[in-house]
């Protein structure tokens, strides 16, 4: 994420951040169903060694079915950071975030959409 | 699930005269007449599970078929080795001191542990200490990811979450730890045709808190099926150093002092126990609760951590796997 610059004295405070304007027209264009699927790629081919079989939905628990045990998750949310630029805070990874295939991406979208402040000014 | 009106804090209580009886003829057998060995060895840390398991087989075997090694190693307390020696003398028991650093060092042990740290950290190095960690899970429904605590030269704290490759980078280093202890134990065993005596407790046995192939290796062990509450209900019973009973039990293993609870369970040792008795035997959370001194919310938490950390510890269990079966065997 760039930097934002301080104002100097004098002169107007800077009110948006470029690059997470671009960033955001970007991902707006990139809907919701190609994040989802991105996930699903991604989680079929570390987690499920390629083999799809059919039980793996948006809605499908991960912690249930066993499927990303901790260190997966770690991988995951590497993975989730590099893909969308973003940076996922300690708070944020919880089930309700990162549970499921939709759930993610649904996490993502916001994360994209409304970044915070700390990181539009870090 | 099973309803219970109360769960009774002291269930896990022992009769320890009998149970020690009962595990000294199990360790008789075991040795003598399955295993055909001549005495046991045990790698003795200065923890109770190790110290308990040293004095059940002293009395099982007989303090000259008995070997107790200490195998400190440059992160080790100072303590370990101390108490380690002072379980020895105890019991009258033969013990070798084999400080095991340069076989981490010549594998390459630190310097791996290191490299993964500094991913994270990039100025890790000399005079820097570390430790891993998991944020409480009881408390809130959070998942298990580890962190790195490492502390500077100034005395400086940085907690950093870990990426994959440095948590699986940090945690295959330290393993080398646990499985060249086991090296050694397997040597003097080899030597002496005796059989290794394992030392985890229950806890450490059912919820995966071992190294395939080090520390869980082993011929026999002793207390696995003893909650962590019902080691100590013995240790005092047996007589192991007042010392060694009260001392915090921690994992010995990172340069940073690290206790079992941080590592690993999020909760104190005895409410732990408690815990795993209730889902051992059904017990419903909410009649738990109370006598663990947990909300309901709380142990139900801890019942799906225990049934996660079981899912996982399936591997480290786990013999090998054959194609076909061998006759014979």
């Amino acid at each position: 994420m760039t930097r934002l610059p301080q104002p100097r004295a004098g002169q107007p405070e800077v009110s948006f951040d470029l690059s997470s304007t671009i960033q955001q027209l970007l991902y707006s264009e990139r809907d919701t169903m190609n994040i989802t699927e991105e996930l699903r790629v991604f989680v079929i081919d570390n987690f499920l060694f390629g083999q799809a079989d059919g039980h793996l939905s948006d809605d499908t628990s991960f912690l249930e079915a066993g499927i990303i045990d901790s260190t997966g998750l770690l991988e995951l949310i590497g993975f989730v950071e590099r893909q969308y630029g973003i940076k996922l805070k300690d708070d944020e990874l919880i089930p309700d975030n990162l549970d499921s295939i939709r759930k993610l991406s649904a996490f993502i979208q916001r994360k994209i959409q409304q970044p915070s402040l700390q990181e539009l000014y870090v | 699930m099973t309803t219970f009106t109360a769960c009774p804090a002291d269930v896990l209580r022992i009769d320890p005269a009998h149970e020690s009886e009962r595990i000294t003829a199990s360790i008789r057998d075991t040795v003598f007449n399955q295993l055909k060995r001549k005495g046991a060895v045990l790698g003795v840390s200065g923890g109770i599970d190790s110290s308990v398991v040293a004095y059940l087989c002293t009395r099982a075997l007989g303090k000259e078929r008995v070997l107790a090694l200490l195998l400190p190693e440059k992160d080790s307390s100072a303590d370990s080795l101390r108490l380690g020696r002072l379980v020895a003398e105890s019991l009258g028991v033969r013990s070798v001191a084999e400080d095991i650093s340069p076989i981490l060092k010549g594998a390459r042990c630190y310097d791996r542990r290191d490299a993964a740290v500094r991913e994270m950290i990039p100025e890790y190095g000399e005079g820097y200490r570390c430790k891993i960690t998991l944020p409480n899970l009881v408390e809130a429904d959070r998942y298990s990811i580890f962190s790195v605590v490492v502390q500077g030269p100034d005395g400086s704290i940085n907690t950093i979450r870990l990426s994959a490759a440095a948590c699986l980078g940090i945690i295959a280093a330290t393993n080398f730890k646990q499985r060249v202890r086991k090296m050694i134990e397997y040597y003097h065993a080899d030597l002496l045709q005796y059989a290794v005596a394992g030392t985890p407790n229950r806890l450490e046995y059912d919820l995966g808190f071992f190294v395939k192939n080090g520390d869980g290796s082993a011929d026999l062990k002793p207390i696995a099926h003893l909650y962590k509450s019902q080691v100590y209900q013995l240790a005092a019973y047996l007589g192991v150093p007042r010392e060694i009973q009260q001392r915090l039990p921690t994992t010995d293993t990172y340069s940073l002092e690290q206790t079992q609870e941080e590592f690993y369970f999020s909760l104190p040792l005895e409410k732990m126990d408690l815990c795993l008795y209730g889902k051992n035997n059904k017990i419903a959370a909410a009649d738990l609760a109370s006598a663990v001194g947990l909300k309901c919310e709380q142990v139900e938490r801890v019942y799906g951590i225990i049934e996660s950390r079981r899912k996982a510890t399936r591997y480290l269990h786990a013999a090998p796997v054959l194609v076909q079966h061998i006759e014979g065997h």
